[in-house]
């Protein structure tokens, strides 16, 4: 058993090295379709990423009447953090709002002047709300509609009104190019499956003459298959293996500008490397099971002598 | 040993290789089958090995009806014969050493036994100093020599010679001839297939003449008759 086992090692081995262009063949293909899979999952992550920040810019802002202490603020951000599928939430309590509103009119001695003129500050406490999703600020603001919310709201920020459509349409958008990648995405794969599925079956098809001699000698189909089996696995580890090693400073020279365009808030390469070891094992598991399928299939034919 | 009852094989509707064929061969038997060419003589061997199915009759090789095989069973089967293919079938990207060893690796032998019995087969079959050239790297009659060696490597009870002299010139068709009397005496089954007239009459041993698929003559001490 065990003797069997080295020699059908050693075949694979010298199956790999005495047909070495169709090797090369056969794993550069492999390699192809690896990275384009690999392109596949960064895109994914970009467009989940672009998403994401675009959904940080918006946020509402629900301004209190004056006459609403802190106190009650935060008894209504307890109450609506549980209630409500909020991810954060910021006080801007009224002197701070304050402060920034004569920080952000400071050239214009008109506002300055009436400002001073003033003797109670006329801005209320703020809560900016964030939500988990787009889609759930609907609720968030129905909920403040309630007549005995509206009672002690001064306003609804203009960013959320002036923003409400383009986020609908947003919203439709991101869907759309969810949707759109995943179905390129599944033909794509399907295409790159049938690529490795010939390759293979072609490689294979080389060696019909051997296989069918090694029956006649007397060889099983276990010891037959074996060296090919093998070296499918071993396809499949070693173009795992060159993907990783191609991409990762391929990724390290165009992450940059894969940053600028996130304002530097997302970077591939360490998003890469971070998760090279769940990609790496995911593509290698993934390819094994489609060559050893591949292969069995391929063999067959020739095993029936 | 090998018993052929009313054997037929049709390849394909207007192509019947072998009619009806009946034959019993003994144990320890040399027999030479000789014929035109496209008579059906390796379609016999092909029988044996269990390469291709009778269409009708049964066919037995050492008390094992093999005319139902299973392709589980057939590597059994192949381990108890050796064949000397007439296109030599050597694994291309295997050497000369590689392609002998091969025979005796299928059947798990252990690696010392196989170093000490491929160049003791190197040396009968005269290929020293070849051990590791690709079969591509051969004359014609090198590579049946390869071929020759690899069918005695396990000691098979039955050597199945198709043609194994059509490559050599006369004196190592001789040397050839000589070596399967050889195995032959230790008690080793031939059957020989030939279109030599000069080995069948020199061998002075049962002759079994087919002619388009039939066996037409089939003598104890036979001459080749076309
Ligand atoms: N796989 C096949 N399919 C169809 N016909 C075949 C097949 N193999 C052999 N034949 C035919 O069967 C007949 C017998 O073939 P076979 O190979 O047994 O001849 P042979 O006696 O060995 O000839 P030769 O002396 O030339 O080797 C031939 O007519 C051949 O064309
Ligand atoms: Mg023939």
């Amino acid at each position: 058993m065990l003797i069997s086992f080295v020699r059908i090692i050693t075949f694979a081995l010298q199956n790999f090295w005495r047909n070495i262009w169709l090797s090369i063949a056969t794993l550069s293909i492999i390699i192809l379709t690896l990275i384009s899979v690999s392109g596949l999952i960064f895109i994914s992550v970009l467009t989940q990423e672009a998403i994401a920040s675009a959904q940080q810019l918006i946020d509402l802002t629900i301004t209190f009447k004056t006459d609403i202490t802190a106190d009650e603020i935060h008894s209504i951000d307890q109450t609506i953090k549980s209630s409500l599928p909020i991810e954060s939430t910021t006080f801007i309590s009224k002197e701070e709002a304050l402060a920034k509103f004569k920080e952000f009119h400071k050239d214009d001695p008109s506002i300055q002047e009436s400002l001073n003129a003033l003797e109670e500050n006329p801005l209320g406490n703020a809560l900016v709300i964030t939500a988990n999703r787009i889609e759930d600020y609907p609720s968030i603001i129905a909920y403040f509609q309630q007549d005995e919310m509206q009672n002690k709201i001064q306003e609804f920020n203009k960013n959320f009104e002036k923003h409400e459509l383009i986020l609908e349409k947003m919203n439709l958008l991101t869907k759309r190019v969810q949707e759109i990648a995943l179905v390129i995405s599944g033909i794509f794969i399907v295409i790159a499956a049938l690529i490795v599925f010939n390759t293979i079956r072609i490689a294979i098809y080389t060696h019909s003459e051997e296989i069918s001699i090694m029956k006649l000698v007397g060889a099983t189909n276990a010891f037959v298959r074996g060296p090919f089996i093998f070296e499918s696995i071993f396809y499949s580890l070693a173009a795992t293996l060159i993907t990783l090693a191609i991409l990762m400073p391929l990724l390290s020279l165009i992450s940059p500008y894969i940053s600028a365009f996130f304002n530097n808030s997302f970077d591939l390469a360490t998003y890469f490397r971070q998760h090279a070891l769940w990609i790496g094992l995911y593509e290698f598991l993934g390819i094994t099971l489609l060559n050893l399928i591949a292969t069995s299939f391929a063999i067959g034919k020739y095993l029936k002598i | 040993m090998i018993i052929f009852k009313n054997v037929s094989k049709i390849y394909h509707p207007n192509i019947s290789a072998l009619k009806e064929a009946t034959l019993h061969i003994e144990p320890g038997e040399f027999v030479s089958i000789v014929g035109q060419s496209g008579v059906g003589k390796t379609t016999i061997v092909k029988l044996i090995t269990a390469e291709e199915r009778p269409t009708h009759g049964t066919i037995t090789i050492g008390g094992w009806d093999i005319t139902h095989i299973k392709n589980r069973a057939k590597p059994i089967l192949r381990r108890q014969i050796g064949v000397i293919f007439q296109d030599f079938k050597l694994l291309p990207s295997k050497t000369v050493d590689e392609n002998i060893a091969f025979a005796l690796q299928v059947s798990g032998s252990p690696f010392t036994k196989i170093k000490t019995i491929v160049p003791q087969l190197i040396k009968v079959v005269g290929l020293e100093k070849k051990e590791d050239r690709f079969p591509k790297q051969l004359s014609g009659g090198e590579k049946q020599r390869v071929a020759i060696a690899r069918a005695l490597a396990h000691r098979p009870k039955v050597l199945v010679a198709d043609e194994p002299t059509g490559n050599l010139d006369a004196i190592n068709t001789n040397e050839i001839v000589d070596l399967l009397l050889k195995i032959n005496s230790f008690g080793t089954t031939v059957v020989l297939v030939t279109h030599n007239r000069e080995v069948v009459n020199n061998l002075h041993k049962r002759v079994i003449t087919l002619e388009a698929g039939e066996i037409v003559s089939d003598q104890k001490k036979g001459k080749y008759m076309l």
